[in-house]
């Protein structure tokens, strides 16, 4: 286990004991933050809607599709889809319907399809409660269309699991290809798609420093090359551990990791 | 992760969006959105423009444990 070290602790409301939200169907939005500085505006970013998903049970992992100008793949976990938003035309389609998205109905919480994320050409996902735990799916790079079959990757977690708390929530790829993901169950684990390994870097299911791992994602600096961030929900996920302590950012340090 | 090296991080209950500068550890306020409960996922789609979801939520009504 690296070194990782408490960034910030954001307070997030206390309201006692839950494990899951209960989303509104149809109250999905998207939205684009514009960090870019715009003349007359001294707010940090300018805050537009992109479009509205009326038919969206839940929204959760979001990714871009760089070879695809303004296209974005959005996770529905509750209805076990994968979006495609167009942002510039204001529109979106159903990318993908997929046994490998869906929700486990015997779970604690019914989601399915969790992170995604672009790499060469293919959409990466994770399934929260329910195998597969990683599968791919190419696309076409220009049109983000669907170009070919659901690959499965990894069928099951061989890391420590909190069945409450389920496998897989969002994760990100290092610059050699490999993924790190935040499971559901407090820990950040290294997946080699190459060598089909699966290593528990950090935390596990009663670990209250990692409680409530939510995403990853690497330092874009010189400086935190290699640093891997990791937020938290603070126990909101799973109050049994420490309570709700409030979401954290960490930061791991994943040199011979 | 923005390419200056601050952090965007949206709250899952809260309607909020915040920077944090990761060598300071110091945070700001972003963005809260009006008739929302909770934001999620996050993705850079074009040069420092990043995509949010938001959605009402009712996240203080369930009790499970």
């Amino acid at each position: 286990v690296g070194y990782h070290d408490r960034i910030l602790t954001l307070q997030t409301q206390n309201a006692g004991n839950f494990s899951a939200g209960h989303p509104t169907p149809g109250s999905w939005s998207t939205w684009s933050l514009d960090f870019n500085p715009t003349r007359g505006h001294s707010s940090l970013a300018s805050v537009k809607k992109i479009v509205h998903i009326p038919s969206a049970e839940f929204l959760n992992g979001l990714t871009a599709v760089p070879t695809a100008s303004g296209i974005l793949l959005a996770a529905d976990p509750g209805k076990g889809l994968v979006y495609r938003i167009n942002t510039s035309k204001k529109s979106w389609s159903v990318f993908l319907d997929d046994p490998t998205l869906k929700p486990n109905l015997t779970a604690s919480v019914k989601i399915g399809v969790n992170g995604v994320h672009v790499y060469r050409d293919q959409l990466y996902f994770d399934n929260t409660f329910q195998s597969p735990l990683l599968a791919r799916v190419p696309f076409h790079p220009e049109s983000a269309k669907k170009a070919g079959p659901v690959e499965v990757l990894f069928k099951a977690a061989s890391f420590p699991l909190n069945e409450d708390n389920g496998q897989a929530d969002d994760f990100s790829f290092d610059s050699e290809g490999n993924i790190w993901l935040a499971s559901r169950s407090s820990s950040v684990v290294k997946l080699d798609i190459r060598k089909k390994t699966q290593k528990l870097i950090a935390g596990g299911p009663d670990d209250p420093t990692l409680i409530g791992t939510t995403a990853t994602a690497f330092g874009r600096t010189k400086k935190d090359k290699g640093v891997l961030y990791i937020t938290t929900n603070g126990g909101l996920s799973d109050p049994s551990v420490v309570g709700v302590i409030g979401g954290k950012v960490l930061a791991l340090n994943t040199k011979g990791l | 992760v923005r390419s200056n090296g601050k952090l965007v991080v949206t709250l899952v209950n809260v309607p909020q969006v915040w920077q944090i500068d990761p060598t300071t550890h110091s945070a700001e306020l972003v963005h809260e959105f009006e008739s929302a409960d909770g934001v999620l996922g996050i993705a850079e789609y074009d040069s420092d423009v990043f995509a949010v979801v938001s959605a009402v939520c009712s996240w203080d009504t369930m009790i499970e444990y």
